[in-house]
């Protein structure tokens, strides 16, 4: 793409950069809002070399964010209030000035981040150029340091559509009938196929926000991919934001589950998650898990495995997903606290966590899907004797328990007194207790959890396979 | 096309200059906060009002126009 011409202003740019693409950007953007969605996950502020540039399209984002909406009288309103905005009419009259059609957006962005890509080229080359210059140690040291350097600025920025990547695939006919034909219509909301836990729920309701929440280790992550698992399999779309493990670690974790089904005559598992991560032994081994790999392959999952997204970002890919696939019928988010927060907040973080909770719950309701947040609890609970999450352990950590229309929280009473398991009845059995729920009963639902397999079973759940 | 997308930057160029002059008005404390805030709710939603909406929206907010 050859460089747009250098803009008509009053000083010289130091390092590359495309100033009426910046321009024509936040021009498009004030004029066609809702193309907000179509960039915020590929565009950064950080892009933006104009200071005053950066700072009104974090405006725009911002506006769009709490309302919906941009105007120019809004983002003046913003910018007004600005110290570092000295005249915000000049700004926003050139903006007016650059406005072209919505097509130039896209073009306009890959000028600017390219003009981004090759500052960061430029600026790492100055640092070697220092580096080498003043430093009198180790060449290869020197080598490796540069390395680093220029691999960090040549680095693709993430972002775009290709970090959302569908497991592509269906059930057999043969299960999907048999489920629909136990089913029915489902009249009440999105059943997971655990009895105990749907019988308290009555399946989770289209725009309700699910806090999941439990200390690290009680499976959480196990359980809502389970949950995931289930609810594909009779060809719903689920999608997964990820904001701790990546795209392979999730595919991983749902092989493994479904490798505990393979059993042979004496009830063993034919593959164990010790042979899967390390290697198979035998050519049985290897075709039989690619039976699992294939009637996997049809699910209708789709993985973000991005971290630090913002809820500007993961509204903006829910929506995309949304699109694509109306019947979209699971939001899983893991998990609430490797949210990014916004950019230059002043608030607590209890506020920041209560915005996210809030704003996660409205996407529930606009996109009229069911979302699962799971949140991790603080270590009040284990200064407890009885470390079993309450409501109360929520309250630390913003309006999470307000904001929600269900909180459930896992928990293992094994992890915490392995030894004693046997004694006190828990040896294998979580727990997943209902806390609050604005639409059907609260309670404890009981599971097995089998952890070699990241697997958990509904104790009155019969089928051969369990 | 070309004229529509004139129209409008020239539409939005006199929104900007308008609250520009009575945010000069804000700081010369010629009006207050409320006044400036509702002149600002007004502009936002400018296009959907003709000429005469706008006048008695504008004399509301700072009474009638003394002659």
């Amino acid at each position: 793409m050859s460089m747009m011409p250098r803009p008509q202003l009053d000083y010289e740019y130091k390092y590359p950069c495309d100033i009426q693409a910046e321009q024509r950007i936040l021009g498009i953007l004030i004029r066609y809002p809702h193309l907000v969605d179509g960039v915020v996950d590929h565009l950064k502020s950080e892009y933006f070399y104009d200071a005053q540039n950066r700072l009104v399209f974090e405006t725009i984002i911002e506006i769009y964010r709490s309302k919906g909406t941009v105007s120019y009288t809004q983002v003046y309103n913003k910018l007004r209030k600005n110290p570092e905005m000295p005249a915000p009419d000049q700004v926003l009259l050139s903006l007016t000035e650059s406005f072209v059609s919505k097509t130039e957006l896209e073009p306009s962005i890959e000028a600017v981040k390219t003009a981004y890509g090759k500052r960061k080229l430029l600026s790492a080359v100055e640092e070697i150029e220092k580096m080498v210059a003043t430093d009198d140690g180790d060449l290869v040291q020197l080598q490796e340091r540069a390395q680093e350097l220029i691999f960090a600025a040549t680095s693709p920025e993430s972002g775009g559509s290709d970090d959302v990547k569908g497991l592509k695939e269906i059930l057999s006919d043969c299960y999907t009938h048999l489920l629909e034909r136990t089913e029915g219509n489902q009249p009440y909301g999105l059943f997971v196929r655990y009895p105990a836990i749907d019988s308290l729920t009555t399946g989770f309701k289209k725009k309700d926000l699910i806090i999941l929440a439990g200390r690290p280790s009680m499976g959480k992550t196990a359980l809502v991919l389970n949950f995931a698992v289930n609810v594909a399999k009779r060809n719903i779309p689920v999608l997964i934001f990820s904001l701790e493990m990546d795209n392979e670690q999730i595919g991983d974790r749902i092989v493994i589950g479904e490798l505990f089904k393979l059993r042979d005559r004496d009830g063993q598992p034919v593959i164990t998650s010790y042979e899967y991560n390390t290697k198979l032994t035998d050519e049985s081994k290897i075709s039989q898990a690619l039976a699992v790999f294939n009637s996997l392959n049809e699910l209708p999952i789709h993985v973000v495995d991005k971290r630090g997204l913002t809820t500007v970002e993961i509204r903006a890919k829910a929506r995309k997903v949304k699109a694509q696939y109306p019947n979209l019928g699971l939001i899983i988010i893991d998990y609430l606290q490797l949210i990014k927060p916004p950019a230059n907040t002043n608030k607590s973080w209890t506020l920041v966590v209560g915005d996210a909770v809030r704003e996660l719950r409205d996407l529930a309701g606009e996109l009229d899907v069911p979302i699962i947040l799971l949140s991790q609890l603080n270590r009040g609970v284990e200064n407890r004797d009885n470390k079993r999450p309450v409501m109360s352990d929520l309250r630390d950590s913003g309006n999470i328990e307000e904001f929600a229309d269900m909180v459930m929280f896992v928990y293992r009473d094994e992890y915490y007194y392995p030894d004693q398991a046997e004694a006190r009845g828990t040896k294998g059995k979580a727990e997943v207790i209902i806390g609050k729920n604005r639409k059907g009963q609260t309670g404890k639902a009981e599971l097995l959890f089998i952890p070699e397999f990241a697997k958990f079973i509904d104790v009155t759940d019969r089928r051969p396979d369990h | 096309m070309k004229f529509m997308a004139d129209l409008y930057q020239d539409l939005e160029k006199l929104k900007i200059l308008f609250i520009s002059s009575y945010e000069e008005l804000l700081k010369n404390g010629k009006i207050t906060e409320g006044q400036f805030e509702a002149v600002l709710a007004l502009l936002d939603s400018v296009d959907y009002r003709d000429v005469d909406q706008l006048k008695a929206e504008l004399a509301e907010i700072f009474g009638p126009l003394e002659r």
